[in-house]
């Protein structure tokens, strides 16, 4: 049985290879220009504008959300199977383990609390980075008329439309992009990290939390020394905002980046180079998530620690 | 039986790694984007397209990932330099 699906397995990458083989040329000679747009695109749904990145994020939440669900099945309906766990579930078990672990490492008991919410920024992010890799992305949608800026002419080929290299006054509108490359995206990330380090910081320290930003006793009583403690307080609660800005703009930059650098591959390259930037986007994907989720268990340990606390 | 109690981080190591952290994720993606539009520079100039962007970026990769190693590397050691230092610390405190 697991002989057939090996070899169900590569005689369907191997049909890919020859569909994609077979496509490419009949749509053009040459490869078309990237566009390249900051903003995402939006396609119309009935009185509706759907931006794509909305696509890609869904499909991003059907996917974990389809994993998780069947990777515990057994568990929620109470199986004893579930006890020696296989396939699915052993994934599933392992990635909770690894990630809970590494959590705990850096927040200690203090992590229990928080384990559901930096797992699950680290498992969006990764598979909504990820998930920008596979064919379809960026890549398959409408082809609608250029309103500004550069466009393309068309080929028709049987049901299929082509965008080619000569110029004209079409372009693609792709049915899918990436979630991270809206700064929309990392940025209701950031915001929802930043919020949440000072709900556990409140929750461990009590409202004396909010003193580390407005310091008045230190003002009222400390002299020289007080002032400055206040000051560095005001300069404290700038930091906060700025993290907004970092978190979100460096898994913005990264992940944009990352799909520009494998559009202008593709285009200037299309056969084997583009291999090896999907593979560093893999890399890069995985740091991305790997640190978000870094950042905002460190920013937690320093808001719950209490200042000038060290273990 | 019962695991031994995790602290966890304190202060000054939360905010150590954070900003180990944040120059890791922001390292591959500058190199990398210098190397691009240094070659598509090049190319239009030279009309050289594709090879310097090709050229430059894939060098780019194991530069970034170096890199990145180092940084990482070296973070550690900065890390456990500082750990050994402070429990010297609070050594030398107890003898007092």
């Amino acid at each position: 049985m697991k002989r057939v699906a090996k070899v169900l397995a590569v005689l369907v990458l191997i049909g890919l290879c020859a569909f994609s083989c077979v496509i490419g040329p009949l749509g053009q000679k040459q490869v078309v220009q990237p566009h390249i747009q900051m903003a995402a695109e939006t396609f119309q749904v009935g009185p509706i504008k759907v931006p794509n990145t909305l696509m890609g994020l869904l499909l991003a939440d059907l996917v974990l959300i389809g994993l998780f669900l069947a990777g515990t099945r057994h568990i929620r309906a109470g199986r004893p199977e579930a006890m020696v766990p296989r396939g699915l579930q052993n994934l599933v078990e392992a990635i909770y383990e690894f990630l809970a672990n590494f959590l705990r490492g850096i927040l200690g008991e203090r992590a229990e609390k928080m384990l559901p919410l930096l797992i699950t920024f680290f498992l969006f992010i990764l598979v909504a980075n990820w998930i920008e890799l596979f064919p379809g992305f960026d890549t398959v949608g409408l082809i609608e008329q250029v309103h500004e800026g550069e466009g393309h002419a068309v080929r028709a080929v049987g049901p299929l439309i082509f965008l080619t290299h000569e110029e004209g006054e079409y372009t693609l509108v792709p049915f899918l992009r990436a979630a991270n490359t809206d700064l929309n995206v990392p940025l209701a990330l950031a915001l929802i990290s930043v919020f949440m380090t000072q709900v556990y910081g409140v929750q461990a320290l009590g409202w004396g939390y909010f003193s580390r930003f407005i310091n008045i006793k230190a003002l009222t009583s400390g002299g020289f020394m007080g002032l400055m403690n206040f000051l560095v307080g005001l300069l404290e609660t700038l930091s906060e905002f700025t993290k907004i800005i970092s978190f979100g703009f460096r898994l913005f930059g990264n992940i944009f980046a990352g799909m520009v650098l494998l559009l202008v591959i593709s285009s200037l390259v299309p056969f084997v180079a583009p291999v090896v930037f999907y593979i560093l986007e893999l890399f890069v994907g995985a740091v991305q998530a790997l640190v978000f989720m870094m950042l905002t268990a460190a920013f937690t340990a320093v808001a719950t620690a209490g200042h000038g606390e060290h273990h | 039986m019962n695991e031994p109690e995790q602290k966890g981080l304190g202060w000054r190591e939360g905010a150590f790694l954070a900003e180990a952290a944040a120059q890791i994720g922001c390292l591959t993606v500058v190199v990398i984007l210098l190397a691009l539009g240094a070659g598509i520079w090049l190319d239009s100039r030279l009309g050289t397209k594709p090879w310097f962007t090709l050229g430059l970026v894939l060098a780019s990769i194991p530069v970034s990932l170096y890199m990145v190693v180092r940084l990482a590397l070296s973070a550690a050691r900065r890390a456990q330099g500082r750990e050994s230092e402070e429990s010297k610390e609070s050594e030398e405190s107890k003898n007092r």
